[in-house]
């Protein structure tokens, strides 16, 4: 009688359940360090300009994409780090953090909106680190401008 | 006068393989520190398992119908995790924010928005890993039904994803 089963090398093994092993390690980290469920239900710097709407309170800086922080009124004075051709703003109106969605930015879970050069709002998500998150931030803004080819991401 | 044997793999060969293996593990921490460098860690967890997942599954599979036809771990596991990551190189590289369309790849987008996403993550690579495994051992049924199991899982909970908020009042 033949076996059916196939001989094959067998190398991989041990690389394959090393890594299953750290997957798993990676895992029980996410859920032990308090991250029980998705951030913000999954939209945390999820990076899709979906969002196309007015706000009363919010308009762009001399016609240029915006980007406006969300903070605590008790939060240090956070410092700009955007390059010059985009508007910066920071408030700290609870009014306005619940108007965009960030309601959390009254407990000091900064968060920040996008605006185009019209003012609309396009984009807005939690970030605590924003201050170092430039590159990301600059990627969305000069989507924003006019005549960019990804305006309209979702 | 008796001849030593000759080796398998030559001098170059071998360094060649390490050289492969030290690149893999530069390339591994620069994925990471490139996500961790973003506070994006979530999103590198989720995107990672699911490209390893996938890429042994579809590993095991070919080896299982194949019957015999070995496709390396390693190899599959970052062909799989390159696919997951395309619109994160997209967006450092050629600058284009995300978009729906790039559930294409893998889920990207929805990933997030379904179910338990570290979980489903962790339920991909483990099917995924598991097939390529079965596989190897010749279990060419069991390898199938787990690397299928592994995509099923990914498209069920993509599928039972909600949709990207596109009014602030969704959220």
């Amino acid at each position: 009688m033949t076996s059916r089963r196939t001989a094959l090398p067998r190398r991989g093994v041990p690389a394959v359940l090393a890594l299953l092993l750290a997957c798993a390690g990676l895992t029980a980290g996410w859920f032990a360090t308090g991250h029980a469920s998705a951030p913000d239900h999954g939209l945390l710097q999820l990076d899709v300009l979906s969002l196309s709407e007015r706000v009363p309170g919010l308009q762009a800086q001399d016609g240029r994409p915006t980007m406006v922080v969300l903070t605590c009124p008790s939060a240090v004075a956070p410092a700009r780090t955007l390059s010059p051709a985009y508007g910066f703003a920071v408030s700290t109106d609870p009014d306005l953090a619940r108007r965009v969605a960030l309601p959390g930015a009254t407990r000091c879970d900064d968060g920040y909106v996008l605006l185009d050069g019209a003012g609309l709002v396009r984009y807005r998500s939690y970030d605590p680190g924003w201050p170092r998150h430039t590159e990301e931030q600059e990627i969305l803004l000069e989507n924003l401008l006019p005549g960019a080819h990804a305006g309209h991401g979702a | 006068m008796s001849r030593s044997p000759v080796p398998t793999r030559s001098v170059l060969t071998r360094s060649a393989v390490v050289a492969a293996y030290a690149g893999l593990a530069v390339l591994e921490v620069a994925i990471a520190v490139a996500y961790l460098g973003r506070g994006t860690w979530w999103h590198y967890l989720l995107h990672q398992m699911v490209g390893w997942g996938l890429g042994l599954a579809a590993g095991g599979a070919w080896t299982a119908l194949r019957r015999g036809a070995h496709v390396p771990p390693l190899a599959a596991a970052v062909a799989g995790q390159l696919v997951s990551i395309v619109p994160d190189l997209m967006f450092k590289y050629l600058r284009m924010p995300h978009t729906t369309a790039m559930d294409l790849w893998v889920g990207h987008i929805s990933l997030h928005r379904g179910p338990s996403p570290v979980l489903v993550a962790l339920g991909v690579v483990l099917l995924g890993g598991g097939g390529w495994l079965s596989a190897a051992y010749g279990r060419r049924r069991a390898a199938l039904v787990l690397a299928a199991g592994a995509a099923v899982l990914l498209a069920v909970a993509c599928l039972l994803a909600e949709a990207v908020p596109a009014r602030l009042a969704d959220y």
